[in-house]
This record gives C-alpha cells, sequence and structure tokens, in this order.
C-alpha cells in the first residue's frame, strides 16, 4: 500500500500554511512597511552614495533604521508560528487527532516544523524582493548589502524560530511556552547581571566588566551590536555561523524530544518528568535572584549580610512554591517544605561563600614579580585592558580608540607595535618594574584593610563623588601576569580613610613614581633639545607673543613648567581634575620631529604631532614668574592676563 | 485483530491502566465497560497510537501499533471529544484526511449525505456536538478502515441517528469483516451491537468474553422454599441477594443447567431462571469489586 507521507506530509503542510496565513502576513506587512520607509529614506538622503556603502554598512542602515525589527517583530513571529503549528501539543483534544493520524512523529515534527519556518521565512523573501526591486528601480544596482541582510535575517529567524520550538517541546503549555520562549532569549543577561549585583555587593573589590562573552546568548539584546559588526564589512560571521549551528542544534533536539514526548502532558507546565526538578529549582534560582535583589534594592539593605540573606531567601521561597503549584496544580503544595531546604542551604552556602570570602578573592593581589604590566586608574578601562592584552583589540568595537577619522573609519585588524606602545604610554598603564611593585604594595595594603575600607552600598555609588561629609573614588587594578592570566579589582574608596596612615603613604608612592606622573603630564617628559621653539601668545590688547629660542629658554621655561606640575596634588592628577582656572596665555611646542604624547580624553585618545598647543594654569606660579621675567610688561597688564583672567 | 498484554501506563504515579491483557478478534465488535476513570480512554489513545506505554506491548493485526504508519493508516480513531480545525467545514476537512490517509473512498462520502443531514459548507466549529459526531463518523466511515476506535461514539447522537451510525457501521463490519473497538457507557446499545464485553476497573481488565457467554454464565434466580433458604445454596457462586418474604431474587454466577439443577434439589416452590441485561451484569460484577450500587439517603 503506498502511503501519503513518511517523513514530510505535503497535505498537512500546505494546511498549515493556509490555517496559518494571517500570521505570516502580519509579518510580510510589516516587514514591507519597514523596508518601504527604508527606501524612502534612501531616496531622500543618500541616494547618491548608497551605492557606494559596504554591503555590511547597507546592512545596518536596514537594520538601524528599523530596529523594532530584531527586538519585536522577528521574536514576535517566530514565537507566534512556533505557537501556532506546534499547538496541537498544548491541547489534548488537538494532540489526539493528530496523533492518531497515519503519520509518524519525525513526520509529523518535520512537517509542521518547516510549515512553521515558511511562516517566517516567506514575509522575509517577500519584502528583501520589494527591497531589491525598489533599489533597483532607483537605479541602485549594489545589492549586496540587502542580500547580507536578508541573510543575517533568514539566520537570526531561523535561530529565533527554532529556539522557539525548542523551549515548546518542553512544556504543554501555550502560555507556559511563550513565556519561556521569552525567559530563556533573556536569561543570559538576566543572570550575568544579576550575579554581578551580588558578587558587587558582597564582595569588595570585584570588578566587573559591561561587555561580556554571555551577551550572543540573549541574541534579542545582542543583536544591535550583532548587526553593528556587519557596517565595516568584518561583520561576526564566526556569531553568525555559531547561531546557524544553534538553530540546527535546537531543531536536531527538538525533534528528539517530540518523538519520546508524552502526549498526555498537553496542559501541563512541563512536559517531560525529568525537566520537572530543573524547572522547580530553576524558578527558585531566577525568583531569589530577581526578588532577592529587588527587596534588597528597595529598602536599601546593601551590605548588612544576614538581612541581605533573607531578601534572597524570600526571593527563594515564593519562587520555589509558585513552580510547585504550577507543577502539582494546587495551591496545596507547602508541605514539600525538604526541597526548599535543600534550596535554601545551597544559597545559604553560596551567599556565604561570597560574603566570607572563602575562595580567598578579596585578600588575593599578586606578587610583583608576577607582573608584566598593569594598570591603576578610576575605573575599569576597555582601552587600558587593550593596552595590556593587545589580543583582546576587536577593530568593530574599538575604532574609537583615536581622536582620528581614518582611524575610525578604517581600525586595523590587529594592532601594530607602535599602537601598542603608543596605548601603553597613557595615564595609569604600569610597565616599570619599581612602579609596579609600589602599586602592588598599596593594593596589599587596601587589602588587609577590606573589613574597614568596605561600606554597604559601595558598589552602586558613581565613580567620583563629592559629599560634604566625606569624597569617594574610584580605584581599579588590572594585572596582566606573566603567565597570560588578568586579575582585576575595582573599590570604592573614601578619601578620607586615604588621609592618613600607610594607605596614604602607600598611595602617595604610587602617585609620585616617576612613571606614573610622566604618563598622567606627559609635558614632563618634553626636553629643551626636542624643541625648535616655544611659543608663548598672550591673548592682550597688542597679541603680544614671545618666542623661547634658546635651549637656555627653553629649558628654564620647561624647569618652571616641570616644577608647577609636580606642585600638582598627586590626587588630581590621579583622578585627571584640577581645580583653578586657566589663563589667557598660550603655549605652543614646536617640536624637531613627532613627539607622540599621548593625552586622554575619556576613553579616547589624542596623539599629538609636530607641534602641541595649551593653556596655561593660573596657579602655575614658577612658569608665570618664568615668563614674567622674560617680559618687558606693565605690572597692570600682566596681572590681568596672568591673574585675573 | 489487537492483542494488548501486560499493558500499564501512570500519570503522575497513579496507574491508570495497570496490566490490561485483552483480544480482540477480527470483525467483531468488542465493547468496552467500566466505571467513570477506570481507564477506558486511555486504552484506546494507545491503541490509536497516540500514548506511549509505560510497560506492555500493543499489536494489531500482529504488528506493534505505535508509530507504525501501516497500522494507522487502517484505523480510524473517533474520540468521545472531536477535534476539527478551527475555522474548518467538512470539505476542508475532506481534503485534509484525503492528503493523509492512503484511502478516502469519495463516492461513499458521496453516499453518505443521504445519512447525515447538514450542510458540509457549513463552519464545524459552529455545529452541536451531535452534529460534529456525525461528521467525524462521516469521514471516519469514508476510510473505510480494519478498525474502528470509537470513545463514547453516540454520546450527543439522537435515538435516529443512532440507529444510522450503527446501521452503517455494522455493514461495514459484514461486508469487509471491519473491527469496531467501542467504549460506552451506553450499555443497552452495546448489548444490541457487541459480540464480545471486556469490562474495565481500575486500570485492568475484570472480565472479558463473548456477550453470550456473559449472559449465560450470570443469571437472576428466583426462588422460593417452605422454609428458609437452605444451607446447602451458599455451594453457589451467588453475587447479590434480596429477599422478600419467602421469595429470594438471587444473581448467580455458573452454568445455568448446572445451577438449575442444584436448586432443583432443594425442592423448591418457585423456580425461575431469567437472563440478565448488560448493565445488570456490570453492576453485579463491579459490585464484588467494591463498586456496588448503594442506596443513600441525603
Amino acid at each position: 500500500m503506498r502511503l501519503k507521507t513518511s517523513s514530510f506530509n505535503k497535505g498537512i503542510y500546505f494546511f498549515n500554511l493556509k490555517r496559518f496565513w494571517l500570521t505570516a502576513f502580519s509579518f510580510a506587512f510589516l516587514l514591507t512597511l519597514n523596508i518601504l520607509n527604508f527606501l524612502r529614506y534612501v531616496s531622500a538622503n543618500t541616494f547618491g552614495s548608497y551605492s557606494v556603502f559596504e554591503p555590511g554598512e547597507v546592512a545596518l542602515e536596514i537594520f538601524r533604521y528599523s530596529d523594532i525589527l530584531v527586538t519585536f517583530l522577528f521574536p514576535f513571529f517566530s514565537l507566534i508560528s512556533a505557537l501556532a503549528v506546534f499547538s496541537h501539543i498544548h491541547f489534548q483534544k488537538n494532540t489526539a487527532m493528530i496523533h492518531a493520524l497515519p503519520i509518524d512523529r519525525k513526520g509529523l515534527f518535520t512537517t509542521h516544523y518547516l510549515s512553521g519556518l515558511t511562516l517566517v521565512l516567506l514575509p522575509l523573501a517577500v519584502s528583501g524582493a520589494i527591497l531589491i526591486v525598489g533599489e533597483l528601480l532607483m537605479g541602485i544596482t549594489h545589492i549586496a548589502g540587502s542580500l547580507l541582510w536578508m541573510l543575517v535575517s533568514a539566520v537570526i529567524l531561523f535561530l529565533l524560530y527554532s529556539f522557539a520550538v525548542f523551549v515548546g517541546m518542553f512544556t504543554g503549555h501555550l502560555a507556559a511556552h511563550a513565556l519561556f520562549f521569552f525567559i530563556f532569549n533573556f536569561l543570559a543577561v538576566f543572570l550575568k547581571d544579576v550575579i554581578r549585583t551580588v558578587l558587587m555587593s558582597l564582595l569588595y573589590g570585584y570588578a566587573s566588566s559591561s561587555y561580556s562573552l554571555v551577551d550572543p546568548f540573549s541574541p534579542i539584546v545582542y543583536l544591535e551590536e550583532f548587526f553593528s559588526g556587519f557596517s565595516i564589512g568584518k561583520g561576526n560571521y564566526l556569531v553568525l555561523v555559531c547561531y546557524l549551528a544553534a538553530g540546527l542544534a535546537f531543531v536536531l533536539g527538538a525533534r528528539a524530544v517530540y518523538r519520546k514526548r508524552h502526549m498526555e502532558t498537553a496542559g501541563d507546565v512541563i512536559s517531560l518528568k525529568v525537566m520537572k526538578p530543573v524547572f522547580k529549582y530553576s524558578v527558585a534560582f531566577c525568583s531569589s535572584a530577581l526578588l532577592g535583589s529587588i527587596i534588597v534594592s528597595l529598602m536599601n539593605f546593601g551590605r548588612d549580610f544576614p538581612v541581605f540573606l533573607i531578601s534572597y531567601l524570600i526571593g527563594g521561597f515564593i519562587g520555589y512554591f509558585a513552580a510547585e503549584m504550577l507543577l502539582k496544580k494546587t495551591f496545596g503544595v507547602f508541605r514539600h517544605i525538604k526541597g526548599f531546604l535543600i534550596f535554601a542551604l545551597v544559597i545559604v552556602f553560596l551567599l556565604s561563600s561570597i560574603n566570607f570570602d572563602f575562595f580567598g578573592y578579596e585578600t588575593y593581589v599578586p606578587d610583583a614579580s608576577d607582573v608584566e604590566i598593569m594598570y591603576v586608574g578610576n575605573y575599569p578601562d576597555e582601552y587600558a585592558k587593550i593596552a595590556l592584552d593587545p589580543d583582546t583589540y576587536d577593530p568593530d568595537r574599538h575604532r574609537y580608540l583615536l581622536w582620528d577619522s581614518d582611524y575610525r573609519d578604517h581600525p586595523p585588524a590587529r594592532l601594530d607595535e607602535n599602537m601598542i606602545r603608543l596605548l601603553r604610554q597613557r595615564r595609569g598603564v604600569l610597565e616599570n618594574p619599581e612602579t609596579i611593585e609600589r602599586a602592588v604594595a598599596f593594593h596589599r595594603v587596601i587589602a588587609a584593610n577590606a573589613s574597614s575600607l568596605s561600606r554597604p552600598g559601595f558598589g552602586s555609588e558613581p565613580y567620583y563623588y563629592e559629599s560634604p561629609v566625606v569624597r569617594y573614588f574610584n580605584l581599579t587594578f588590572t594585572y596582566r601576569l606573566k603567565n597570560g592570566r588578568t586579575v582585576q579589582r575595582a573599590y570604592f574608596l573614601p578619601y578620607k580613610v586615604i588621609n592618613g596612615g600607610e594607605l596614604e603613604t602607600a598611595f602617595h608612592e604610587l602617585l609620585t613614581s616617576a612613571e606614573f606622573m610622566e604618563k598622567s603630564s606627559p609635558l614632563l617628559t618634553v626636553k629643551a633639545e626636542d624643541l625648535n621653539i616655544i611659543q608663548v601668545l598672550f591673548h592682550d590688547e597688542n597679541n603680544t607673543a614671545l618666542n623661547l629660542a634658546a635651549p637656555e629658554e627653553k629649558a628654564g621655561f620647561l624647569e618652571a613648567l616641570r616644577q608647577d606640575i609636580l606642585n600638582t596634588d598627586p590626587f588630581n592628577l590621579f583622578i585627571n581634575y584640577k581645580e583653578g582656572n586657566t589663563t589667557s596665555i598660550e603655549i605652543t611646542f614646536y617640536f624637531k620631529a613627532d613627539k607622540a604624547l599621548v593625552f586622554q580624553d575619556g576613553g579616547t585618545l589624542h596623539i599629538s604631532g609636530r607641534t602641541l598647543t595649551i593653556r596655561l594654569w593660573s596657579d602655575y606660579e614658577n612658569t608665570l614668574l618664568y615668563l614674567e621675567s622674560q617680559l618687558d610688561m606693565d605690572t597692570e597688564l600682566w596681572q590681568k592676563i596672568a591673574v585675573d583672567w | 485483530m489487537i492483542e494488548v498484554r501486560g499493558l500499564r501506563k501512570s500519570f503522575d504515579g497513579f496507574w491508570a491502566l495497570n496490566g490490561v491483557d485483552i483480544t480482540v478478534s477480527r470483525g467483531s465488535v468488542y465493547g468496552l465497560v467500566g466505571p467513570n476513570g477506570a481507564g477506558k480512554t486511555t486504552l484506546i489513545k494507545h491503541l490509536a497510537g497516540v500514548f506511549i506505554p509505560d510497560s506492555g506491548t500493543i499489536k494489531i493485526d500482529g504488528q506493534p501499533s505505535f508509530e507504525n504508519i501501516a497500522v494507522k493508516a487502517r484505523t480510524a480513531y473517533i474520540p468521545d471529544d472531536i477535534y476539527f480545525f478551527p475555522q474548518a467545514n467538512l470539505l476542508d476537512m475532506k481534503k485534509f484526511y484525503q492528503s493523509v490517509y492512503p484511502v478516502f473512498d469519495e463516492e461513499r462520502f458521496n453516499k453518505l449525505y443521504e445519512v447525515f443531514p447538514f450542510d458540509p459548507r457549513k463552519s464545524l466549529r459552529r455545529l452541536s456536538r451531535g452534529m460534529k459526531k456525525q461528521a467525524a463518523f462521516w469521514l471516519g466511515i469514508c476510510l473505510k478502515p480494519d478498525l474502528m476506535l470509537l470513545d463514547e461514539p453516540v454520546d450527543g447522537l439522537d435515538p435516529v441517528m443512532r440507529r444510522k451510525v450503527w446501521s452503517v457501521l455494522l455493514q461495514d463490519v459484514a461486508e469487509r469483516n471491519m473491527t469496531v473497538f467501542v467504549s460506552s457507557h451506553n450499555l443497552r446499545e452495546l448489548e444490541d451491537v457487541c459480540d464480545h464485553v471486556g469490562i474495565m476497573h481500575e486500570g485492568r481488565i475484570i472480565l472479558e468474553r463473548n456477550l453470550s457467554e456473559i449472559q449465560n454464565n450470570i443469571m437472576k434466580l428466583q426462588v422460593a422454599f417452605d422454609g428458609p433458604l437452605p444451607e446447602e445454596m451458599n455451594e453457589l457462586n451467588i453475587l447479590n441477594r434480596q429477599s422478600s418474604g419467602r421469595v429470594w431474587v438471587l444473581i448467580v454466577r455458573g452454568d445455568r443447567d448446572e445451577i438449575l439443577s442444584h436448586v432443583s434439589k432443594l425442592r423448591p416452590i418457585i423456580i425461575d431462571a431469567l437472563p440478565l441485561s448488560l448493565e445488570e451484569i456490570f453492576i453485579y460484577e463491579l459490585g464484588g469489586m467494591n463498586y456496588a450500587v448503594k442506596n443513600i439517603i441525603l
């Protein structure tokens, strides 16, 4: 007897498309609206240059112009399609009818899966075709960018849809299916933030960076960054391939689960027996993390550990029994207290191990002899990280490293030796063993006094904060060890504590080290023989100018300037803060060759060339006295220029 | 046709099927009866290949039924709670079944217009429960299955329609040797159509036999003696006894001739043996399984 179906059934496939056409139509309609809007924007604004854009840049433009696509439409319609075509596994009536048909489960899964995939990819194909036709009609023949956008979108849709199907295999409930899909999409980022919050609250010195390898595991959150990667023709194809592979893994996983699925679980929150405890404890954990952190934050409990712990246990208690109620479909679940007690013990152990530093995180400071290079600064800095470990350089993310549009548009794939050298000239990067020793010594003093220095709520304060009572500042140590490891610690210290005792001494030792001072104030490294001339411009009525060309004049000026810089409070140099005002006196250094002094403005580096212009501070007394001695200027006028400015 | 051995299935620790054994021969009409929650629907869903058994075997025509496309292609399953695609009408569903089943008799479909008097273009969602049942039979019969699995099939059908449906089904049984496996609480109706009956209770088959054999093996005995009920009567397998004066009504299990001969020797004043209806058999059999009818005064 010829059977109409084995692994794929055309009848069910087309029937599904017919039944759920509205889903595909709505998706196609909204996508097409976005595409038409984008085409309108192209024709109105960038028609002339559009065709010369890099394909990745066009793809990013399409995405950026309608970023609602990925943040809302893609996941929403992926989920809706999965819910629609696999709705039969969530209802007893449907499941009995479908599974009594003469099609094996492999065939049923394949047929339903493909019909759902068509529902999400067909609208993309339609809107993509409209995009390309629109471009061609406008005379734009360079359609690689649009094809790239379609490819990236197709992979994302494939991933999201496959994931939605995969999630559905573990539940027998429509609402739970939708909820799990969204929860799992945000889970990685959520857990990262929650764990970071806990560690920052309990672990003195804990340092974290905003970028994380975890982010791609929450594709909806990561997508904007993901698309950005393609804008310079250097898209993150590895992530794209990983997403494709993950999508495939989800399909195969879903098919394997579907074949073994017990269809009587239709209507249950969890359809796989083995997943029930996983669900229960996962909900308890997430609830503990979420509700616990909310309670702590609302009540401002900070580092009050017992209350902190109780807050997390309350969160866990609510989550554990809510999950138990969903699984058992009854409110009478409170006699199953044993499972919660085990969970509570684990939470108590985990939080205690962090708070009481069972693993020695707070007290660990590397030996100076193990350190290859390090950074001491106000806050964890992405570019300091590259200076320490140039392998972490990513042209997509670090293209704003230099104040240079050429560099921004065409960042190199890898950093060359010269760039690494320049990066290591910036403030806070320490290479000299003697300076490293001073930094380590300072760090040891902090670690030894952790209990007295740590205060409730410090982790959540801004990086620089002035209060009438006490002055706080952020301090970060990043070590690149000789064995390739990186160790980072971040502190929030009250300046009052620093002001006195061994902490002050150790900190001062570090701040006054030659390397630290020279990198904080690169002018200290300028020598008279480096310069052709120093031009001093007084913005007075006569626009008086003074040229210092003789070696002794240049040396005299530089020495006076050096004295003034050294007289500055080193702490102000550390936080890149200078009290007082500048004068109207403008000083331009004309170098004999490119000096390449590195100045820092936020995260961006300025590299000086043959000339460098600065304004003189009004409290640079030695320099002002030197200039006064070189000029035959009326005292009243001098007072006006140098002091009353 | 159907052979089930040691079938067990639990739902969250509750054994819905606890070692079910049944044998159904080809061309028979097998009635499955049992109290609510006995496991009838669960058993039928296993036969239809919807549920995966925890243990035990299910064979249809010697082949396992689960994931067996060939077996399922020759089986029609009409559940109690029928599902049709939302928005679909009978013609849509016909098209769907035509695309899925290897056999769909179009000619039969057209002939059945005479049996089922409703507009096939009407959305099935809007039909009454009974009408939906009719639609399911309409489609099921056109599949010309070798095995028809029916779960509470006539529930919701009016008496005339019941007759019509059974008449079409029994015609198939007679002409094509189709097997019908039917679960129902309507014992009066089963009595008319079934040739075999299985009684199910707490996940097990407690009795499975040819209907006439069952009826011959249990009887209602009306007797009266000069004095009290003789002691020798207790040698019989009496399932239930009631008395009104000196007249005793006894439900006795055993061979009819042997029972009558045994009682006759005790010189009764009156002796009368009456056959039991299936409903009475059901009640008295389950009475011995802690499922007796009790007079409850509220």
